[in-house]
């Protein structure tokens, strides 16, 4: 039997909408075993587990450096979803914050925000949609109107029409569940690229 | 024996929370002013606070009004900059406190006459000469968030 590289398995696992309650462990090597765990795949390769290059080999188009220096900040509802965003762009090398809900995101931004002396403290926000209390959309539109400015990447298992619109009206961007990890990496990559003025809606 | 974490996720896990009502006390913030607004809002954020921001007194008195009758909690604190450029004075809070947000309230002002205050003492308001304290507010913030955990506790006992 021809033996998968281990890296083509990490980058074909494949997010689904409702992540089994599984406790994923922060660590760089740890997110893959997890996750291949999760596929059912045995992790057993020449290398040892530092041989897998989580950041991606192609994916070189931010230096290190400025990616250290690049904040992101997370917010899911579902505490695994959140723990495997936040560590996929951990071992990306990004500055990750974590948030649990609109309230929580609402709050760190602003904390953030006073901290940095800055009105675009996070260089992306990557929020999931629905969420208890408040949409993802709603703390944005709320934080636009007085002035806040982020990239801002939307992911949902099962957005419907209104939602669409929300995210077209706000100029953010969506990205569908399920979704593959290099699929997450690219969006936020693309996003974080372009510049914030051509990102969001100045009018 | 299937093992704990081996079961589907439970949607009944998921936090219950009425429709824009946070998981703690709310304060609102009307400063038209971005820095300062941007000290104020951290300062409550750091205690706790789930801050709603504002930067006229007409979207301060929206906000006030739709935190009352949409049948969620009112805000547990108002801090506003009173008067605002766009004209709103002490009336302002004359109506925010009409449309029933009674909860305590403080009025950042640069200077106050002596009918003034004696109209935030009617209002049951403090208030804040510019430049003020940190600490001042942050005393506040804290004593509402003990207050609002106080409550939530003897709520608790009671059902």
């Amino acid at each position: 039997m021809q033996a998968l590289h281990p890296c083509n398995m990490v980058q074909n696992a494949t997010v689904t909408g409702n992540p089994p309650n599984f406790n994923c462990r922060p660590i760089v090597e740890h997110c893959a075993v997890s996750l291949l765990d999760r596929v059912g795949m045995v992790c057993a390769h020449p290398f040892g587990i530092m041989g897998i290059p989580l950041a991606g080999r192609n994916s070189s188009a931010l230096p290190m450096k400025s990616r250290a220096s690049t904040k992101i900040l997370v917010v899911d509802d579902h505490p695994a979803m959140l723990q495997l965003m936040s560590d996929v762009l951990a071992c990306d090398g990004y500055n990750v914050s974590q948030a649990a809900n609109a309230f929580e995101m609402k709050k760190a931004i602003q904390l953030a925000r006073a901290e940095y002396q800055s009105e675009a403290p996070f260089d992306l926000v990557i929020s999931d949609v629905f969420m208890p209390g408040k949409t993802g959309p709603d703390a944005l539109s709320e934080l636009r109107r007085v002035g806040h400015r982020s990239r801002f990447l939307f992911v949902s298992s099962f957005p419907d029409v209104a939602a669409f619109e929300r995210i077209e009206a706000l100029n953010a961007q969506l990205l569908v569940k399920p979704f593959s990890l290099q699929e997450f990496r690219d969006a936020a990559r693309a996003l974080l690229l372009a510049p914030l003025e051509e990102v969001e809606n100045l009018s | 024996m299937i093992a704990a974490n081996s079961l589907p996720y439970d949607w009944e896990d998921e936090l219950v929370t009425l429709p824009g009502v946070p998981p703690g006390p709310r304060a609102l913030v009307a400063e038209n002013d971005p820095r300062l607004r941007n000290q104020i809002v951290s300062l409550l954020a750091a205690e706790g606070l789930f801050v709603t921001e504002v930067m006229t007194s007409k979207e301060l008195l929206q906000a006030a009004t739709s935190s009352v009758s949409r049948l969620t909690e009112p805000f547990n604190l108002i801090v506003a900059d009173l008067p605002m450029p766009d004209g709103g004075g002490i009336e302002t809070l004359d109506l925010v406190r009409k449309a029933g947000c009674q909860g305590p309230a403080i009025v950042i002002t640069c200077s106050i006459d002596a009918t003034g205050s004696a109209e935030l003492v009617r209002l049951h308001a403090e208030h804040l000469t510019k430049p003020f304290a940190n600490e001042s507010l942050r005393v506040l913030a804290s004593r509402v968030r003990t207050a609002y955990d106080a409550a939530r506790d003897l709520d608790a006992c009671r059902h």
